[in-house]
This record gives structure tokens, C-alpha cells and sequence, in this order.
């Protein structure tokens, strides 16, 4: 899922112009644009749907409050997912404790089958079929699953790359750190990620 | 263990796209010769596969409705502040307005002001109080308008040009304590000796002193004057310029006044500080609160305050008093002393 970020920001100068001059029509196509990503990001970090539902409509209240507070140096895109990810990141921050007990509470629900085919996707040296990963809701828990256990801030990274397909500058303005760290970050969560779906498939 | 941390960034970066040309060329042949890394790579690309096919999760329904709800609960959306900043554009654009008129007034009353002075200059119809000089003095109680303008016609004809250095006005006072008054300057007269050079005429209620003297004689004659002056109810000097029926008028003129334009030493600088004096003095007339005229009072002290001599003995003020009155310009002027009725 690549964001056509080109077309985005043309649209979304018009629609935050719009939006700050009070235009209520606008400030719903803005909300209708970006609610489903913003709540896919969030959900997949954060791990739980209603946290998410949560998160995600205290992220477009607090755009629209700051909306002339945008400043057009950088996209509203980016702007947008910053807050997302800085509100999604200090939620887990404080639940984190929380989060975990219920993901070693859910560790042993997997069967042995699915564990098999996450295994084979791990270690065969042809790429996994995206549509049949996706198919299998089992192998996705799993993967998400994974994800939970990665660092908040490692997690959030492999997110706006892998799921909300951002690039490593757009990665850098949302999280406001240097592009290196985002490498490293991101480099360091590949391989923790992988390290623990070889943990899961290889339990019990 | 740093080696393989920079291999898979180099190696992420390939996946992701992000490398140039040279990192590319390197990574690429480095894959081609170690199959170590080529594995790395693979699973690394298959890791990324996973997690991007997780299917992509929609909002709740309604999600839209629920945050502009939460809006209208923490503040009104966008309008409200929108339409105040509207009201208080409009404020502000009054206030402007308010302003740039006030501006304007301001100009059009100084332009007046202006206007008066020099269009007293060279109006020569206006009518201004001149004395006819080669009249009776019985004649100079006709003081109406319509009579001055007659006055000023027929003083055509009738006066020369006053001399450059000899100073030719007249001082037009009113009071309604006549009598004091006239006592305080027929004793400010025999004071200073200038008997022989005043002669008083009384015509009616009115008293004419006509005065030919020094400057210095006049100014001695003018500070004892000073103490009275806040008894006329108006005091107006007329200075004769160079050019025939034209005058300078100078209303509510102080002592001071009178003496700095006296002791010019030349007729256009009598008439450019007899100028000066009457703008400033219409403009103090003018203005509510004349506090910028104190100001300008205090900082021309010199101008408005006579120093009167210092008396020691009584010797010496005569002495002294009978060798002033022939020193500095030559002074021709005429003092009207009406009642103010």
C-alpha cells in the first residue's frame, strides 16, 4: 500500500485551506481521506481496536484544533501521522504493562499448522504470496503478534515502512528523528521481527 | 557483529529502495559473491512480505461523526473564532477610520489657523484696527469694521511707508476696571519720565496715549505694565508692515511679546516675529488644554517674561531711568484704552 503522496499533497493544500477558513464540508473530506490509514497505522501499533477507534479520533480533533498551527514546510500528510504515532506512542507507553499481559496470555492459542507455514515463509527462499498471507487470518495474528513484541518505537518504524508504506525521509518527519536512525531503527526491527516469528513458530 | 548491523541496513536499504547507485553496485555485489548475505536478504525480504500483506484495517463507522461531536464538545469547530476575528477586523477597521478622520480635523483646524494669519497679510480689504494717522483722535473711537476698512482705504493714500528702523504700531487694550488701570499707567508714565514723550488724551470712557520713545524706554514702560495686565480682557498689537494698509495682528499679545517685536532691529524681522507670535497665540487660543503653549511659554521664557531693572537705591534707578529712554529702536505707538463693556 504506497501512498500517492504527490496527488495527497496537492489535494490536502486545498482542503486544509479550506478547513482553516471554516469550512466544516471540508474538514469531513479531510477526516473521510485520512481515517481508515491513520486508524490502520494506529491499530497496528497500538494492538487493540478500541484503543485505536480512540486514539484515531483524538488524532483528528487534535488536527483540526491545530489546524492553523500547520505550517506548510512540511505535508499535512506527514504532520497528520506525527501526531497519530506521538499520541499512539505515549498510550503505549503508559498501558505497556497491560499489553504485555495479555499478549503471554494469548501465546499458546496458535495451532501447529499455521506455525508450520509461517516457518516455511521464514526459511523458503521464494517469497511469501501476499494475498494468501493475508487470506490466512491465523498467519496474521501471528505477524501481529510478532509486531507486539517488537520496542514501541521499533514497531512504529516497520509500521509506517512495511504497512503504511512511507519512505525513510517521510519516516524521519514523522518520528522527528535523523534519517540514520531511521535505518538503524529500522534495520534492528527487521531482524528482531524475524528473530521473533522464529520464536513462535518454534514454541511448543 | 557491527559488520552484520551495517550489512542489513545496507541490505534493508536495498529492499526499501533507498540506496544510490555506488551503495547499490556494492550491496549488489556482495550478495553475488557470499551467499551468507544473499540468505540474509531473502529473509529479510520475506519478513517485510509478511507484515505488509496484513490486511488493511478500516475505521468504525461513523468515526467522522463522532470527532466532529468531540469537536463541538472542546470547542466550536472553526467559525466561531472566525467570526470573531471577523468582528474584531471591524473594530480595528473603525478605529482606523476614527482615526485617519481625527488626523484630518486636526489638519483642516491648523490649515484654518494658517489661513487666517496670512490671509491677514494680504487681505487688505479684512478689517483690521489701524489708526488713522493723520485724523483727529476724536475720530478713532469709530472703531466698527465697516469704519476700519474705510480707515485702511483712506490710510492709502494719506501714510508713507513706516522708516526700516523705526517701529509704527498700535496696542488696542480693553478692561473693565478702567480706572485702575489708567492710574497704573499714568503712574508707570511719570515713573519712568516719559511725560514728555506720552501724551495722553482721554475722548469719552476711552484714553489714547501716544507714545514716541525709545525701545528701551518702552520696554521699562511696558514691565511695570506687566503687573496689570492680567486685567485686560484683551490686549491686540497691530504692526504697521512695509506695505500700505497692510498689518500684522497679534491677539491676546503679552508685555514680552510686545518688547521682543519692538526690539527688532530690522521691519521684516518685526513682522516675521509679530507672525510667529500670532500663529502661536491663535493656536494657544484654539486649544483646549494649552498645555503645549506652557511648554512653549516656559521653554521662551526670554520672550515673555521682562526683567525688570534691579532697583538698589533710589539714586540709582533715577540715575539710570534718565539715561535709558533715548537707547534702542525708535518706537511710534499708539495705546487705545477702551472699557470692555
Amino acid at each position: 500500500m504506497q501512498p500517492e503522496t504527490a496527488n495527497i499533497s496537492v489535494d490536502d493544500a486545498d482542503l486544509v485551506e479550506q478547513c482553516r477558513q471554516g469550512d466544516s464540508e471540508a474538514t469531513e473530506r479531510l477526516i473521510l481521506k485520512y481515517q481508515n490509514r491513520i486508524y490502520n497505522a494506529v491499530l497496528k501499533i497500538c494492538g487493540n481496536t478500541d484503543d485505536a477507534a480512540e486514539l484515531t479520533q483524538d488524532t483528528f480533533v487534535k488536527i483540526i484544533e491545530n489546524i492553523d498551527k500547520f505550517e506548510s514546510r512540511s505535508s499535512f500528510y506527514t504532520w497528520a501521522f506525527r501526531i497519530a504515532v506521538n499520541l499512539t506512542l505515549n498510550y503505549c507507553q503508559r498501558s505497556s504493562r497491560l499489553r504485555f499481559r495479555s499478549l503471554d496470555a494469548e501465546e499458546s492459542e496458535h495451532d501447529a499448522q499455521t506455525k508450520q507455514v509461517l516457518k516455511t515463509y521464514l526459511t523458503d527462499d521464494a517469497s511469501p504470496d501476499p494475498a494468501a498471507v493475508a487470506q490466512n487470518k491465523e498467519l496474521c495474528e501471528m505477524v501481529v503478534k510478532a509486531l507486539a513484541r517488537l520496542d514501541d518505537e521499533q514497531r512504529a518504524v516497520v509500521v509506517l515502512r512495511d504497512i503504511e508504506g512511507m519512505n525513510y525521509s517521510q519516516i524521519a518527519e514523522v518520528l522527528e528523528t535523523e534519517l540514520g536512525t531511521v535505518k538503524s531503527r529500522l534495520s534492528r526491527a527487521r531482524g528482531e521481527l524475524r528473530e521473533v516469528m522464529e520464536a513462535i513458530c518454534n514454541d511448543g | 557483529m557491527t559488520d552484520n548491523l551495517n550489512i542489513d541496513e545496507l541490505l534493508n536499504g536495498l529492499i526499501d529502495g533507498e540506496l544510490n547507485a555506488r551503495e547499490e553496485t556494492e550491496v549488489q555485489r556482495l550478495i553475488a559473491h557470499d551467499e551468507r548475505v544473499a540468505q540474509r536478504l531473502r529473509e529479510l525480504q520475506n519478513c517485510k512480505v509478511l507484515v505488509g500483506s496484513l490486511p488493511c484495517a478500516e475505521a468504525p463507522a461513523g468515526m467522522a461523526e463522532q470527532i466532529k461531536a468531540s469537536l463541538g464538545r472542546s470547542a466550536p469547530i472553526v467559525q466561531p473564532p472566525l467570526r470573531i476575528e471577523q468582528v474584531g477586523a471591524m473594530h480595528l477597521l473603525l478605529r482606523k477610520v476614527a482615526a485617519v478622520a481625527a488626523m484630518v480635523g486636526l489638519v483642516a483646524v491648523l490649515g484654518a489657523v494658517v489661513y487666517t494669519i496670512v490671509s491677514s497679510d494680504s487681505d487688505t480689504e479684512r478689517p483690521v484696527a489701524v489708526k488713522d494717522w493723520e485724523r483727529p483722535v476724536g475720530e478713532l473711537k469709530t472703531v466698527k469694521p465697516e469704519v476700519r476698512v474705510a480707515a485702511v482705504t483712506e490710510k492709502r493714500a494719506l501714510k508713507p511707508a513706516p522708516a526700516e528702523m523705526e517701529f509704527t504700531g498700535r496696542l488696542e487694550l480693553e478692561t473693565k476696571e478702567l480706572a485702575i488701570v489708567e492710574a497704573s499707567i499714568n503712574r508707570a508714565i511719570e515713573d519712568n519720565r516719559l511725560l514728555e514723550r506720552i501724551s495722553p488724551e482721554r475722548h469719552g470712557n476711552d484714553r489714547v496715549y501716544t507714545i514716541n520713545c525709545g525701545s528701551e524706554a518702552l520696554r521699562l514702560l511696558l514691565a511695570d505694565l506687566d503687573n496689570i495686565w492680567q486685567k485686560f480682557d484683551s490686549a491686540r498689537l497691530v504692526v504697521e508692515t512695509d506695505r500700505v494698509g497692510e498689518q500684522v495682528v497679534v491677539e491676546s499679545v503679552g508685555t514680552g511679546q510686545v518688547i521682543e517685536i519692538v526690539k527688532q532691529d530690522s521691519l521684516a524681522a518685526r513682522i516675521a516675529v509679530a507672525r510667529d507670535f500670532a500663529v502661536l497665540n491663535k493656536m494657544e487660543e484654539l486649544s483646549p488644554g494649552k498645555e503645549m503653549f506652557a511648554a512653549i511659554d516656559d521653554a521662551q521664557a526670554d520672550l515673555t517674561v521682562i526683567p525688570k531693572p534691579v532697583l538698589t537705591s533710589s539714586e540709582k534707578a533715577m540715575k539710570e531711568r534718565s539715561s535709558q529712554p533715548e537707547e534702542g529702536q525708535r518706537v511710534h505707538l499708539i495705546i487705545l484704552l477702551v472699557e470692555h463693556q
